[in-house]
């Protein structure tokens, strides 16, 4: 009995320190953090490092002023990704566990990519894009959709969240 | 040897083969921590072990499944918790980590007998997936 309660006791102090792990980074980095920096776009393949979510409103504003409306949920998107960081880690921040296994899998894959024959090597760098970058093209689809449909933007975005918090793949 | 091929598009039925042993290869690898955190619940006594009548392969594929969903899973608790405590930003990352672990001590109560086991099997997993995530970050930061 005793010895259970020892060993329940080790299970408990070592998961407090993974979940308060967590808590600490957390505040270290909003302590630390910089408002206004922006993450690389390098997950778009387009060098666009320096702009700001302020410069992507400016383009969406314009889009949308010329009546391109495509143009201006997509700029619109890509500002609010910055903003909210766009689910990418910043330098120093922490995953959560599902994002590590999830990276761990694209980065497994990667190394992969190099063992498997020439010939399927496009199509296993196409599979680990797209799963790399799922819910970005969900995201940005659904937003697209809803606002071809009539939905003003900031509804569209947020609907578009909770449809690929949800439902998505 | 060359992969069969229907045409220059197609990969053929070999091709498909091989990528699917490539995916199943790399969630293989990706459930590895989990695998240490079944070993750990296995081999501490007082944790339980696993439930009777479990084969290894079975194990295996649950813990690959578990894996499969994770990486389904992905961001999604964390974009949850922005969208549901978007004034406390502090709370989202710590709140997001929390249903996660809860999830992953669930989901290992499927192999494990017991309930100490699944969260001392998990706390193990989460511990090695930390481990694992400096080099992560390195590699990525590297192929880009």
């Amino acid at each position: 009995m005793t010895k259970r309660i020892l060993v329940t006791s080790v299970g408990m102090i070592i998961t407090t320190a993974l979940l308060c792990g967590p808590m600490t980074a957390t505040v270290a980095n909003a302590t630390t953090a910089t408002p206004g920096t922006a993450p690389t776009a390098a997950s778009l393949n387009v060098p666009l490092d320096e702009w700001s979510a302020a410069d992507w409103r400016e383009i969406a504003g314009r889009a949308r002023a010329v009546g391109d409306l495509e143009g201006a949920a997509l700029s619109a998107h890509l500002a609010e990704r910055i903003e909210a960081g766009s689910g990418q880690p910043q330098n120093g921040t922490r995953n959560i566990l599902t994002t590590v296994a999830k990276k761990l899998i694209v980065q497994a894959l990667r190394y992969g990519v190099n063992k498997l024959p020439a010939i399927i090597r496009p199509y296993a760098s196409k599979i680990v894009n797209v799963i790399e970058d799922l819910n970005e093209f969900q995201q940005g689809t659904v937003v697209l959709a809803l606002t071809k449909a009539g939905v003003p933007h900031d509804v569209a975005v947020a609907t578009a969240q909770w449809i690929v918090v949800f439902i998505g793949l | 040897m060359r992969p069969a091929r229907d045409d220059d598009s197609s990969p053929g039925l070999v091709g498909v083969l091989l990528l699917a042993a490539w995916f199943l290869a790399a969630l293989l690898f990706a459930a590895l921590p989990l695998g240490a955190g079944v070993v750990v619940a296995c081999v501490v006594p007082g944790l339980g072990g696993m439930r009777s009548g479990l084969s290894i392969p079975a194990v295996i594929g649950l813990l690959v499944t578990i894996v499969a969903g994770a990486a389904i899973i992905g961001e999604r608790p964390e974009r949850a918790m922005q969208l549901l405590l978007p004034s406390r930003p502090r709370l989202q990352r710590p709140a997001a980590e929390l249903i996660v672990f809860a999830l992953l001590s669930i989901a290992f109560l499927a192999p494990l007998a017991s309930l100490t086991g699944a969260v001392t099997a998990a706390a193990v997993a989460s511990a090695g997936y930390r481990c694992l995530e400096p080099l992560l970050q390195r590699a990525e930061e590297r192929r880009r």
